[in-house]
Parts: C-alpha cells; sequence; structure tokens
C-alpha cells in the first residue's frame, strides 16, 4: 500500500469532483449494508452445495450460476461481503491504532525515542507487505483473524509516518506549549489536543488504507492461507474458480474479481477524495 | 522570601556544530510581590528564553545552569508532576498570537475550565463561574455568549481578554506577558495591556512583560530590564528613562530607534549588528 500524499491540483475528474464523493461514499455504504444483510439478500445457503447442479450457467434459480461444487455463486459472493470487509476492519484498527500511537510518541519525544520508531518503521518498510504477512501466519496457524493481524502490521508504518509528520507540525503549535505552561501533562496535551486536529488526517488514511487492505488479505485468502473453506471469500472463490477456468467455466473467478475491485476501488478513491477535501480546506 | 520570582545568574547553552551557544550569559533580576517589570531588548537578546526558562520551558538539548524561584519553590530542580503544579498555579502565561495559542477545536469555555475538567460537578460549576466574572472584568459585554463561542469567531482584541481571564483563573502570584499586544491591532493595544495591567493588580499578582515598545514598558512598569545579547546590562526606572538618565549607550541606540512624533524622520536608524558586542562581552 502507499502513503496517501497530499493532492496538488487534481484534474475534474469522477475522484475529485462532490458527485464523486456521493457515488463511492454511496457504494462504499451498499456494500456495508449487504455485508449486514446477507442472510435476508442471499436466495441459496452459501455453503449448501448439490452434486447434480455443478458449473451451471445463469438461471432463474441461480442468478449467476454455481461454483465446481454446486453452490449459489451469488451468494457466495453475497455472504463473501462479510469476510471482505470483516478483515480490513480488523486489519485498520489494529493498524491505525498502533501507528497513530507510535507517531504521536515519535513526534511528542523526539531524540532517540523518534529515531527508535522510525527506524523500526523502516525495517517493516523493507519487507513485501505479503511476504511479511506470510511469514507472521507460516509462525501461527492460517485463518481470518491470524490473516488480518499479520497485514496490520505491513499497515503500521505508513501511518504512523503520516501521524508523525502531521503530529510534528501540531505539536510545534503555540497552543501546545500554552497547555504546557498551564501544567497539562503530555499524555493529556496529545489524546485531548493533538488527536482531534489530527482526525481529519487519519481519517482519510484510514478509508484508503481499507482498500488496500482488502486486495492484500484477498491475496492471502487466495493463497490459501486467509479464510479456510468452506467460508465464502472473494479471494478464495478466485483461487477455487480457477481449476474451472480452464473447463471453460471462468464465471467464479471472474465475478469474485469484479467485485473485489469495485469495492477496493471504492474504499481508495474515497480515500483520496476525503484527503483532497481535507487539503481545500486546510488550504 | 519576599519576592514572586527571582531569577539568578541563569545561564543556557545550546550546543551547535559551531561550538556552544551562550543564549543566556548570567540573567539575575527579581519581581517583588504586586511588582510590574518590564523586559525590553532586541529579537534574539533571549527576552523570551528568561520568559520560558522562568517556567520550567528549557528548549530541547539546551543547558541551563542558575536558579530560579517562583514563590519560593525552586523552577528548575522540578520535573514531572510537581512542575506542572507549580505552572497550572503560581504563574499565569499570556502569549503573543491568541489565535495560535489557543486550540481551534474547543470552545473558549472549554479553555477556561479546562483544568476543571474532571473535578467534581460543584468545583466545576465554580469555575464556569469565575470564568464568567473574569470575562466581564475584562470588558467583554456578552460572556455568556464568548463562551459558547469558538476562538476563531472572536476578534484577536477579544481573545487576548480571554487569555488574559485564562491567566487569572487559578490566581497566580505571577503573570509573565510575552508580547501581549504584538498581534493586536494598534487601536486595541492599548487598551488590552491597561486592562492586563489592572486586572492582575487588582488580584496581587506580579507581572512580568516582554516588549519591543519601551514606550508601553514605561507606562505601565516599576522598572525596565534592558536585555542584550543574553544578559541584562541596564535597569531603569521610568522616571529615568523620562529624565533621559540612561548610561548605556546601547540603551540609547536602542531608544534612538523609536519613532518619534516631534521629529520628521524619513528613515529611522537601527542598532547596528555586533556593534556593541565589544563592550557587553564577557
Amino acid at each position: 500500500m502507499s502513503t496517501v500524499l497530499p493532492a496538488g491540483q487534481a484534474p475534474a475528474t469522477l475522484r475529485s469532483s462532490r458527485v464523486g464523493l456521493w457515488f463511492f461514499a454511496g457504494t462504499s455504504l451498499a456494500l456495508v449494508a449487504i455485508a449486514l444483510l446477507a442472510p435476508l439478500l442471499a436466495p441459496h445457503d452459501p455453503n449448501a452445495g448439490d452434486v447434480l447442479q455443478v458449473l451451471q450457467p445463469p438461471s432463474p434459480e441461480h442468478p449467476l450460476g454455481t461454483d465446481a461444487s454446486g453452490r449459489d455463486l451469488l451468494s457466495r459472493l453475497i455472504y463473501g461481503s462479510r469476510t471482505a470487509l470483516l478483515g480490513p476492519l480488523v486489519v485498520v484498527v489494529v493498524a491505525t491504532s498502533a501507528g497513530t500511537a507510535l507517531g504521536i510518541l515519535g513526534a511528542w519525544r523526539r531524540g532517540w525515542v523518534d529515531s527508535l520508531v522510525g527506524r523500526v518503521f523502516d525495517l517493516v518498510f523493507s519487507f513485501p507487505s505479503m511476504l511479511l504477512a506470510l511469514l507472521f501466519i507460516a509462525v501461527m496457524s492460517p485463518g481470518l483473524t491470524t490473516a488480518a493481524l499479520a497485514v496490520s502490521i505491513a499497515f503500521v508504518p505508513p501511518i504512523g509516518r503520516l501521524v508523525r509528520a502531521s503530529a510534528l507540525r501540531e505539536v510545534n503549535e503555540p497552543y501546545v506549549q500554552a497547555l504546557q505552561t498551564q501544567g497539562f501533562g503530555p499524555f493529556y496535551i496529545c489524546s485531548r489536543h493533538v488527536l482531534p486536529n489530527l482526525w481529519p488526517v487519519i481519517l482519510a488514511q484510514v478509508t484508503t488504507a481499507f482498500g488496500y487492505a482488502m486486495i492484500e488479505l484477498a491475496g492471502v485468502s487466495f493463497l490459501g492461507l486467509g479464510v479456510q473453506e468452506p467460508t465464502a471469500d472473494w479471494g478464495k472463490m478466485i483461487q477455487t474458480g480457477q481449476g474451472s477456468i480452464v473447463r471453460g467455466y471462468p464465471q467464479e473467478s471472474l465475478y469474485a474479481g469484479i467485485v473485489l475491485v469495485v469495492a477496493v476501488v471504492c474504499f481508495i478513491s474515497l480515500g483520496d477524495i476525503l484527503t483532497g477535501h481535507k487539503n481545500g480546506r486546510r488550504g | 522570601m519576599n519576592s514572586a520570582l527571582q531569577v539568578e545568574d541563569l545561564r543556557m547553552v545550546m550546543p551547535s556544530t559551531e561550538g556552544d551557544l551562550q543564549l543566556l550569559r548570567g540573567v539575575s533580576f527579581s519581581v517583588a510581590k504586586g511588582e510590574a517589570v518590564g523586559i525590553v531588548g532586541e529579537s534574539g537578546s533571549g527576552k523570551t528564553l528568561t520568559l520560558r526558562a522562568a517556567i520550567g520551558l528549557i528548549p530541547p538539548g539546551a543547558s541551563v545552569t542558575g536558579r530560579v524561584r517562583i514563590d519560593g519553590e525552586s523552577v528548575l530542580d522540578l520535573s514531572g508532576r510537581p512542575l506542572a503544579q507549580l505552572r497550572r498555579d503560581k504563574a499565569g502565561m499570556v502569549f503573543q498570537d491568541p489565535h495560535a495559542a489557543i486550540n481551534p477545536v474547543y470552545r473558549v469555555a472549554d479553555f477556561l475550565t479546562e483544568p476543571w475538567r474532571k473535578a467534581p460537578g460543584r468545583e466545576r460549576a465554580a469555575a464556569g463561574e469565575r470564568a464568567t466574572q473574569l470575562l466581564s472584568r475584562c470588558q467583554i459585554a456578552d460572556p455568556a455568549r464568548v463562551l459558547a463561542s469558538f476562538p476563531h469567531q472572536l476578534s484577536g482584541g477579544m481573545l487576548q481578554r480571554v487569555m488574559i481571564a485564562a491567566a487569572m483563573m487559578r490566581d497566580p502570584g505571577v503573570l509573565l506577558a510575552d508580547e501581549p499586544t504584538t498581534a493586536l491591532d494598534v487601536t486595541t493595544q492599548s487598551e488590552v495591556l491597561a486592562l492586563m495591567n489592572e486586572v492582575r493588580a487588582e488580584r496581587g499578582a506580579s507581572l512580568v512583560l516582554i516588549t519591543h515598545d519601551i514606550g508601553v514598558v514605561a507606562a505601565i512598569c516599576d522598572r525596565i530590564l534592558v536585555m542584550y545579547r543574553g544578559r541584562i546590562i541596564e535597569e531603569l526606572t521610568p522616571a529615568q528613562l523620562y529624565a533621559g538618565q540612561i548610561s548605556e549607550p546601547y540603551t540609547e541606540a536602542l531608544l534612538s530607534c523609536r519613532p518619534d512624533v516631534t521629529h520628521r524622520r524619513d528613515r529611522l536608524p537601527v542598532v547596528a549588528a555586533g556593534a556593541f558586542d565589544e563592550r557587553y562581552a564577557d
């Protein structure tokens, strides 16, 4: 994943317009709604196979057809949105908490604490995030929680650096010194004064990170180390559908891939737009 | 111990790649209870550093020697909670730019009563009442509206009054003001300054006022300290200043740089950099 850079003069595209904000926010919210209402929306049990109905083309019974085990693809896609959203949520919560805490710590203490935190970030940065996640999962056991925690590690440094940079500016504001002269402790000043002023930065970064985490987790699932069978998951579906592609039935991988791309683009674009709005407001 | 603030031989050294920088070179002065002392001097003479060091705010990396006592307590020997408590209860500070020195995301009421945020309800209510009183004392006509406002909704003059009220909330023994009117309109400057002086005098607090404006200091202070290159080179009373009884050439030079309504001058003189270095070397 990459850090959200302050956007300069962005061309007037869907991603920079007000319409874009509503479009991407709406789609993202729709995804959340689908995940929450999955049992009501799915026409079939996502895990119930039917050996007589394998690799069916779309039909009124199965709107998107069935997979190699005869499971309804639409239902699996709908249920897949649950793991698709839950995983990145864990990543974002864990990585943002750790990154924000470390970033503010570095900015406040400076000196060797700042250097140490910065070098640890560099160390984590130097590994490809996927490799880092695989190492972690190899030590633990495969599964959604492990995968999410593993991916979180790689997401701490970008957020930590961004927060540190913003916090550094904030910590040098006269109001922080004014608070010190009034006898407030560092923890109080950071949590009650510095943090609220960093929220816009953090929020924009979180939304983008959510999208990247989704790809990363789908990748881990694709390698078979994330969500385990029979739980429905988009990354997993792309992998299990591979076998059917050569037999002339690409739908499972195709649909899962499309949904994944749409979801990821939505979250990342939303993050970009939020970053742009923040920059515009701060001028 | 009868002085509200006592500074003895305060020295501050900042290591740099070009050798140690002597930021403060033995500053000593004391401020009696209820007294107002002004510190003047050019930029970089150490006025602000002295004031910050007086409440234990030392720039990172600098090493400090000497003694600072506020109400008999040795500030430089304190750290952590006792230092925070001393800053909170015994010294109030008024900053240069009120818009920068107040966190913009909270309302004025939150800013004024922040130290009581976790106090029991009765104390919190008392603090709120005190805030209202102090604001009206600071000539704010509608304290309720101001308390409910965000800092950006108030003018600089208004907000500086709020800051003065905030500094007086705990009834500190000494009020430290670092160029409190530089960021304000000329028309509100004298008002705010006079107000600050009245409010602190009523409550028996001492005042240490830093400014570039010698006229301002002469008007409200009992004594004037002239700082140059990290030390106090002359001490004057306003009477001496008006009578022209100045002994140090640097002070003369500083005074000659002021605009004067009685003489027309196309260009104001400046004190040349380093012109007095030899005289005031160690």
